[in-house]
């Protein structure tokens, strides 16, 4: 009997349940480094020389300080790794800046010796001493760098493609044998800069996305545009120096420059969730306008030596070991502007699988009805579970909105965890107030009869200290290698969402829940800074992607928050995609990059229209980046939940929304037609009119000045 | 869903950052204050950020706006005024060229209802007055009087009233604003700060003797940050470092503060103030790093924004230096730190209650309800609406809702109305049946203590029963009479069931006051009582009283035993029990009108209890009078002592039990 409690047969290790359910950690190969003999060309008249080209392009190199070029054979024009002899003259920089104008990467590495380690210094082509060695093969071109002074040494490799060129820096070729570390590498800083006169803009991937037009004079920019995709590591946070930056983190690893004619979009490839996009405006660090990725191989963090001492800034000792990749695609003409680039990108996610399907057409468009159940307060010295709308309520509410001609319907039901969101890791008995396990099931399958599918909400990352969760063991590390607790609340390791997630999955698949909408799993992402080394991002989003995989098959859908890109191919709906900007000074200009890419193919909604606010603006915005229609509602008044976790529900009553909900429906229904489409095009056509153009030629014109929209049947279809 | 829990911090007034950063929207919160609860909660955003402006600026010192709603920014590094027309656009800037007109360092600039400029022309220690198209009209320079002494004439802030009269801040000057009549006389200091009357310094003031005290640095008001002026002609200073006191005051002509020095909530670091033409007050405050909003009695309502010195994103401030409200209601704030003016329009939500919270402020109740239901709509937990809407009800003679409502806002005089007329209608419908009913209980009162008196003759009790009845009956007879009712139990063995029993009534009685008190004098949520900590601070002094009395008194040769010190203190709480009862009783049939009653028997009921154990002390002691009041005040000394040794090895043994704790979660959790 004892043998049984100390083993508990009946628990399931990790593996086990890993096997079961087909989720595993699929990690990338790594990329190889070339060999051969080393290649040295002779430069041309013009310096360079050519490497190799294919039926739509050429590459060259400088053999004398490694700079390249891309000839696009289509219409002639040549991409640069760094400003032209021409465009130099005009320079006012001088030294270190002007030496790194002129580098095709920037290296910046710390001492792991002495006094201060955590002072970074710049490599670059212009530095004394460097070694190049290069080696040429059909696939591409190798540079290997070497700095003997500081036993530092990388990797670079420059592959042409049919729509552009692929630049990779191998983990592989990473060398760091003496006192020096890689802190970071910035990869073609200035492939294609342009100066401030010049007629285009930069594309970053802020909010749905961003545009920073050359000709626009900017408020004091102190900073760049400096951002790690899919945001910072959370467990770091502490070392930042803002006073708390409010932003939405970066959901999709691509940017983008436009200058006349011509275009690039880069896709970050490998290694993306460990990159800055970086966008610097004249008079930061040149005169010239640049787009780049700046690959982070350590991070500073605060180290603490006792509790009470203050703390002291550290650099990671462990490198992130990862192959880096970014491929640009070159445009031209009519596709070189961001709907254009949206197109690349879209491209690029059907092209590796992630963008497969077009969705099927519907006569009516589907209203999203997030409900809310309850959830915890503490009242008279215990928990209590708050109920705001019981199973029963909720399907009164369908069937309400069902009478009154809201043709499609899909349900999120939240807070339905026994006691809500206190003790995370108890979920079940369904929470006894809203009426029970029995009375989940009949609520599900009256609306299976109704053709109303029921999805479940949690998050399977945040888990509180409440629970049983063993910090020690299941708890995401921060870099000092200690579990990360914020005001009692862990994050899960993967492995430990993908085993509850998989376990709660089968529950609820007993109950005839037809899907689960994760949050947390979509919109953060994190490195794990085991003792024994780190698991990656990389590892956390094939673990993410084999839980969404294997709630997919077991119950019929999954979806989740924001949509960061990893999570494309896998989800059937995004809750809360990026529409809004940021506000930074440096961004002119907020257009629906993401919305374009993803139209058609997966439904996305942005804010729930109750929560809005801006009630006009925010519906306009959805109706003009292809959004569907959202609501989240409580049958009872939303006060009842003052003095709990889901506070921020400020109006969710059911009968107050009841109207708006029916008029917001008709007017996204209308559209139903559009439902299944791509977006082709997007213009601003006066100041405060935009027009949205759908494959079949239909336009939506969307006049934020008088506060409504008009249709343009298109010729198509 | 740990996204939502840093919204449970809403009783803090700081709101920090959320770990994730789901919710875009503005990058900043907003929050609201409900001064019925002293504490802040979160609500949507009232204003959003619509740009900041870049024209070119050298270092924005100053902004105001003027009539015609054209802003006006002192560019201290340019030794310009730039002037931005409503849009934001650049009309003119004026003053940087050569001639009487240049300027030099720029701090403050004033506009006139007639578009004058007046320029605190700090560099050139004058001030330099233009006329709306930026022509330079004429100057004032340091006035002679002799009041004015050495002192350097460096102008930073100015105000002009409507008769011409310039109330000008001059740089670190803490003798208050100089008055300047149209002609440039001197018209006297205005409106200084009054002097820190802090506790060290009073201290010093006793201690030291007047040769040391000459060598203290004196306690110097604090100067002027900034100053505004309203329509009527109130002047109002913005005073940071003050930790709040008189952060903002409105002055009237006669430099009198109609708010009273009062303490403003997030204005430790004002930088200015503004006031719009509802009368609402609006600063800047670098300690809270927010912009917040006051109503005209300088009572906070709402706060947002952020302040961070590497900014890089419209509507979070670097480094703000001015603000000014236009007549659309936008904020126009300049900002040294980013060189640049932003802007905020309110939203949809904003206007609906601010224009709300106006009409509630000018009386029209009627008016307020459509904008209140608006607010309503959007957000059923601000209790702003519950406020204003009780306030609609009590006007339209709706009491019962507007009870509820005030109720929900712990709005106490809101509630005391709407309950008052409630009361009364009760009355006028039910006196009959009111009199009937007290006369009834009366009746049934008198012969039910006859009846009982009459059975027990019939059938007396059983002789055991005797004795403990008459210590229960004690507790009555203590209360009129303190001497007689002490030595009847002194030296007398109450059983211990009884004094347990005595103590459980007193216990019952507190949970009584807590639970059932009416709302109006006890304005809490009642599932947020925590009662043990309610039961811990009632029980603490009483159990600490006995200690310490028993400890004191045996010293002092009193002759009662601990047991006897016990019995006598649990009776001397008898006043508690029998005023208690109808305390509580009361306090659910009153409203604030008759809140005097309420007060004086909790009054009368304190006295009583403090006489209460001085004689128990010295009968159960068996002291003389004043050995009795000796020893009562040695005992609170001692009782203050035992606290401070309590709190001093509490603190101690928690910093131990702290240091384990987290040796043991290094060791078991995060590594």
């Amino acid at each position: 009997m004892l043998l049984l409690l100390v083993f508990k047969p009946w628990e399931q290790t990790t593996a086990e349940r890993f096997s079961q359910t087909g989720i595993a950690a699929n990690l990338p190969t790594p990329d190889a480094l070339y060999e051969g003999d080393l290649w040295k060309p002779a430069a041309g008249a013009d310096g360079y020389a050519l490497v190799l080209e294919n039926e739509h392009y050429a590459l060259y190199v400088r053999p004398d300080n490694t700079q390249i070029a891309v000839l696009d054979k289509a219409s002639g024009y040549r991409w640069t790794s760094n400003p032209i002899k021409e465009e130099l003259a005009g320079e006012t920089v001088k030294g270190q800046l002007l030496a790194n104008l002129q580098s095709p990467f920037l290296l910046t590495h710390v001492r792991t010796q002495g006094a201060d380690q955590t002072v970074r210094e710049t490599l670059s082509n212009q530095t004394a001493g460097m070694q190049i060695a290069m080696i040429r093969k059909p696939e591409g071109l190798q540079i290997e760098y070497s700095f003997p002074a500081k036993q530092l040494g990388f990797v670079m490799q420059y592959e042409l493609t049919d729509s552009g060129l692929k630049v990779k820096v191998p983990a592989a070729g990473i060398r760091e044998e003496g006192a020096s570390a890689l802190f970071s590498l910035d990869v073609l800083p200035y492939f294609g800069a342009a100066p401030a006169k010049e007629n285009g803009y930069v594309f970053v991937p802020d909010g749905p996305g961003g545009l920073i037009r050359f000709a626009q004079e900017h408020a004091s920019l102190t900073r760049g545009y400096s951002h790690q995709v899919y945001g910072s590591e959370v467990t770091n946070e502490e070392n930042g120096t803002r006073t708390g930056e409010r932003r939405e983190d970066i959901a999709y690893p691509v940017f983008g420059l436009k200058k006349g004619d011509h275009a690039f979009l880069a896709v970050m490839t490998k290694g993306e969730d460990s990159a800055n996009v970086s966008a610097m405006a004249p008079g930061l660090k040149s005169s010239f306008y640049q787009v780049f990725s700046s690959q982070i191989y350590r991070e500073e963090y605060l180290y603490r030596m006792s509790r009470l001492a203050a703390p002291s800034k550290a650099v990671q000792k462990e490198r992130l070991n990862r192959d880096r990749e970014v491929e640009y695609r070159f445009l031209n003409g009519a596709d070189a502007d961001y709907v254009g680039m949206a197109g690349a990108y879209r491209s690029y996610l059907q092209e590796t699988g992630r963008l497969t399907e077009a969705l099927k057409p519907v006569d009516h468009v589907p209203l999203y009805l997030k409900i809310m159940g309850g959830n915890y307060e503490k009242a008279f010295g215990r928990i209590r579970y708050v109920a705001a709308t019981t199973f029963e309520q909720a399907g009164d509410i369908v069937s309400t909105l069902q009478s009154k001609g809201v043709a499609s319907l899909r349900t999120i039901f939240y807070g339905w965890q026994n006691e809500g969101d206190y003790n995370m890791e108890k979920r079940f008995p369904i929470d006894p107030a809203l009426g029970g396990e029995a009375a989940a099931k009949t609520f599900i399958s009256a609306m299976k009869e109704r053709g109303v599918p029921v999805s479940f909400s949690e998050d399977f990352l945040w888990v509180d200290g409440h629970s049983s969760f063993s910090g020690k063991t299941d708890a995401i590390r921060g870099i000092d290698g200690t579990a990360y607790v914020d005001d009692g609340w862990y994050i899960a390791k993967p492995a430990y969402t993908a085993v509850t997630a998989a376990d709660t999955v089968d529950r609820l698949k007993k109950l005839g829940v037809d899907g689960i909408h994760f949050s947390g799993i979509g919109e953060m992402l994190l490195n794990d800074y085991e003792p024994s080394g780190i698991q990656t991002r990389e590892y956390a989003k094939t673990i993410y992607d084999g839980l969404l995989k294997y709630t997919r098959e077991a119950l019929g859908s999954a979806s989740v928050n924001q949509g960061d890109a990893y999570a494309l191919g896998q989800t059937d709906y995004i809750d809360g995609l990026p529409s809004e900007s940021s506000y930074d000074f440096m961004i002119d200009e907020t257009v629906p990059f993401y919305p374009i890419v993803l139209h058609g193919f997966v439904p996305y909604t942005f804010g729930d229209g109750n929560l809005r606010d801006d009630e006009d603006a925010e519906f306009l915005r959805a109706i003009e980046y292809g959004a569907l229609p959202s609501f989240f509602v409580t049958h009872d008044d939303s006060r009842k939940l003052k003095d709990t976790p889901s506070n921020f529900l400020y109006s969710s009553r059911f009968d107050k929304w009841e109207r708006r909900i029916e008029e917001e429906y008709a007017k996204f229904d209308s559209l139903s037609q559009l439902y299944s489409m791509r977006i082709i095009g997007h213009e601003k056509l006066s100041g405060q009119k935009y027009a949205t153009t759908y494959e079949d030629g239909t336009r939506v014109i969307v006049d934020y000045g008088v506060k409504d929209f008009t249709v343009e049947k298109g010729a198509g279809k | 869903m740990k996204k939502w829990f840093p919204l449970l911090l809403v009783f803090m007034a700081v709101l920090t950052s959320l770990p994730g950063t789901a919710m875009a929207k503005p990058p900043y919160m907003t929050s609201y204050y409900d001064s019925n609860q002293a504490s802040w909660f979160r609500i949507q955003p009232i204003y959003r950020p619509a740009g900041a402006i870049s024209a070119d600026f050298g270092e924005p010192a100053d902004l105001d706006i003027a009539a015609d709603d054209r802003v006006y920014i002192a560019d201290k590094k340019k030794d310009r005024i730039a002037v931005l027309n409503p849009d934001g656009t650049l009309l003119r800037t004026f003053g940087d060229a050569e001639g009487q007109g240049q300027l030099s360092g720029p701090e403050g600039v004033y506009v006139t209802p007639d578009n004058e400029v007046y320029v605190a022309d700090s560099g050139n220690q004058r001030i330099a007055v233009f006329d709306g198209s930026g022509r330079f009209q004429r100057e004032y320079k340091k006035p002679e009087t002799p009041l004015l002494g050495s002192e350097h004439f460096v102008p930073v802030k100015l105000v002009v009233d409507r008769r011409g009269v310039m109330y000008i801040q001059l740089n670190s000057s803490y003798q208050g604003l100089v008055r300047l009549n149209p002609k440039g006389e001197f018209m006297g200091y205005f409106g200084a700060n009054k002097a820190d009357q802090s506790m060290l310094n009073w201290l010093k003031k006793l201690v030291l003797n007047k040769e040391q005290l000459s060598k203290e640095k004196g306690a110097l008001p604090k100067p002027i940050t900034n100053v505004a002026i309203d329509p009527d002609g109130f002047v109002y200073t913005a005073t940071a470092g003050g930790e709040g006191k008189g952060a903002i005051r409105k002055l009237n002509a006669g430099g009198v503060d109609a708010f009273k020095n009062k303490t403003l909530v997030n204005g430790h670091g004002i930088v200015d103030v503004a006031v719009d033409p509802e009368g609402f007050l609006y600063n800047i405050d670098l300690d809270s790093m927010s912009i917040n909003l006051y109503d005209r009695s300088g009572e906070a309502m709402f706060e947002f924004g952020d302040i961070d010195k590497e900014t890089q994103q419209y509507g979070v401030l670097g480094y703000p230096t001015g603000i000014g409200i236009d007549s659309d209601h936008a904020i126009w704030i300049s900002d040294s730190g980013t060189n640049t003016v932003h802007k905020y329009v309110r939203t949809a939500f904003g206007s609906s209650a601010l224009q709300a919270l106006a009409l509630y402020a000018d009386g029209k109740y009627e008016e307020s309800k459509p904008y209140w239901e608006a607010v309503y709509a959007r957000n059923d937990m601000y209790n702003g609406t519950f406020q204003g809407l009780g306030k609609v009800f009590l006007h339209e003679d709706r009491n019962d809702e507007a009870l509820s409502y005030m109720k929900a806002a712990f709005d106490t005089d809101g509630y005391s109305k709407a309950f008052w007329q409630i009361r009364m209608e009760w009355l006028q419908r039910h006196f009959v049946a009111l009199v009937g009913g007290l006369a009834a209980v009366m009746l049934a009162v008198y012969f039910g203590y006859r009846l009982i008196r009459w059975s027990l003759r019939r059938r007396p009790l059983p002789v055991s029963w005797k004795e403990p009845l008459a210590y229960i009956r004690n507790l009555g007879y203590v209360l009129i009479h303190p001497y007689e009712g002490f030595y009847k139990i002194k030296e007398a063995r109450i059983p211990a069931w009884i004094t347990i029993s005595l103590l459980l009534l007193v216990i019952g009685i507190k949970l009584c006051r807590v639970y059932l008190t009416g709302f109006l004098f006890h304005p809490v949520d009642l599932s947020e009582v925590n009662l043990m900590k309610e039961l811990g601070l009632f029980a603490l002094p009483w159990v600490t009283w006995i200690i310490a009395n028993y400890l004191v008194c045996s010293i002092k040769d009193g002759e009662g035993r601990f047991r006897e010190v016990i019995q006598g203190s649990v009776y001397a709480l008898s006043p508690y029990v029998f005023f208690s009862v109808p305390t509580i009783l009361l306090s659910n049939i009153a409203s604030l009108d008759e809140a005097v009653i309420i007060h004086a028997l909790n009054t009368i009921m304190t006295v009583w209890l403090l006489v209460m154990f001085i004689v128990m002390t010295q009968v159960i002691h068996n002291f003389d009078f004043l050995e009795t009041l000796k020893n009562s005040a040695i005992s609170v000394f001692a009782i203050l002592t035992i606290w401070m040794f309590g709190f001093i090895i509490f603190g101690l043994s928690y910093n131990l039990y702290d240091f384990f704790y987290e040796l043991y979660k290094e060791v078991n959790i995060y590594h």
